[in-house]
């Protein structure tokens, strides 16, 4: 299962993420105040549906 | 999400991306509805009406100068904020029309990053905010802050501090810096019924309620839904465990 963990909060952010990783989970992390994507792309590789 | 130490901003962007990703039919937790709900004080306040919640009455608006327009209608004291708010910024508490006509000729009073806001009634409370964070369809955890008088803007969840006016401000708090004042408390069954109301129609599965009480009815009076709060900074110190690893046990 792909996951994608959207964030933006500079404290609340690491101690999840951190966390996430302490547990051996593997998590797309997406910065929204850092991201750009293609707006045109109707496909992404962090799609759950049908996982 | 928006703060003051932050660019609200990105509230549209992240409001964008998340209606993109419902658009190309990605599963989203907490999506674009719950964003928009929660990054809105009118949706709030027309979620609470729509499942009969009490809440501040609150008049949007766009110009500064319809603020007189809403106070007619709402009275003194009155508050004044964002409607994207966020961590409580930009909240300010007029006492007198003659203060809040000092602001509005001087131009220190700002509606936010998207010039919209709120005009909405004081409610004397019981001193303290109440907060009720939901995960699935379950209590997560419950925490109750006492107000800080004479200072306004606070949030619990990431001991932000807010620059504000003291004049005006009433509830400035960082949790982080005042660990004391955050306890976890028993929510009732009613009141956990609401909050779950209010999370489920907001279409999130993970988010908090903030309530206070109304000291004239003795009610929880609702004011605002965050599909982003729960995971209380230094959990450990100021609940007694980690909410990050709560997520991840329960």
């Amino acid at each position: 299962m792909n996951i994608a963990f959207l964030y933006e909060h500079p404290t609340w952010s690491n101690q999840l993420i951190q966390c996430f990783r302490d547990n051996g989970l593997n998590i797309t992390l997406i910065n929204i105040a850092e991201h750009t994507y293609d707006s045109g792309q109707l496909k992404v590789d962090y799609d759950l549906v049908n996982q | 999400m928006p703060s003051s130490t932050r660019d609200a901003s990105v509230a549209f962007h992240t409001q964008h991306f998340l209606n993109w990703l419902t658009f190309t039919n990605v599963k989203v937790i907490n999506g674009a509805k719950a964003h928009a709900i929660g990054t809105s004080k009118v949706l709030q306040n027309a979620l609470f009406a729509k499942l009969g919640l009490d809440f501040p009455k609150a008049i949007a608006l766009y110009k500064i100068e319809d603020v007189e327009v809403a106070v007619d209608k709402i009275g003194f004291p009155v508050i004044v904020k964002p409607n994207v708010g966020g961590s409580g910024s930009d909240i300010v508490k007029y006492k007198t029309q003659a203060s809040l006509n000092k602001d509005i000729a001087q131009g220190n009073l700002t509606l936010g990053v998207d010039s919209t806001g709120l005009a909405q009634e004081f409610i004397e409370s019981d001193g303290y905010v109440y907060r009720v964070e939901i995960l699935g369809d379950e209590l997560f955890y419950s925490i109750r802050q006492k107000m800080i008088a004479s200072q306004f803007n606070y949030c619990a969840a990431d001991g932000c501090s807010v620059d504000i006016d003291e004049d005006e401000s009433e509830f400035e708090f960082c949790a982080e810096d005042d660990s004391s004042t955050i306890k976890l408390f028993d929510v009732s069954n009613d009141i956990l019924q609401d909050v779950k109301n209010i999370v489920k129609s907001a279409e999130a599965e993970v988010g908090g309620v903030e309530f206070f009480i109304n000291i004239k009815t003795g009610a929880p009076c609702y004011y605002d839904f965050n599909p982003y709060s729960n995971f209380v900074s230094n959990g450990n110190a100021l609940l007694g465990f980690s909410a990050e690893q709560r997520l991840l046990t329960i």
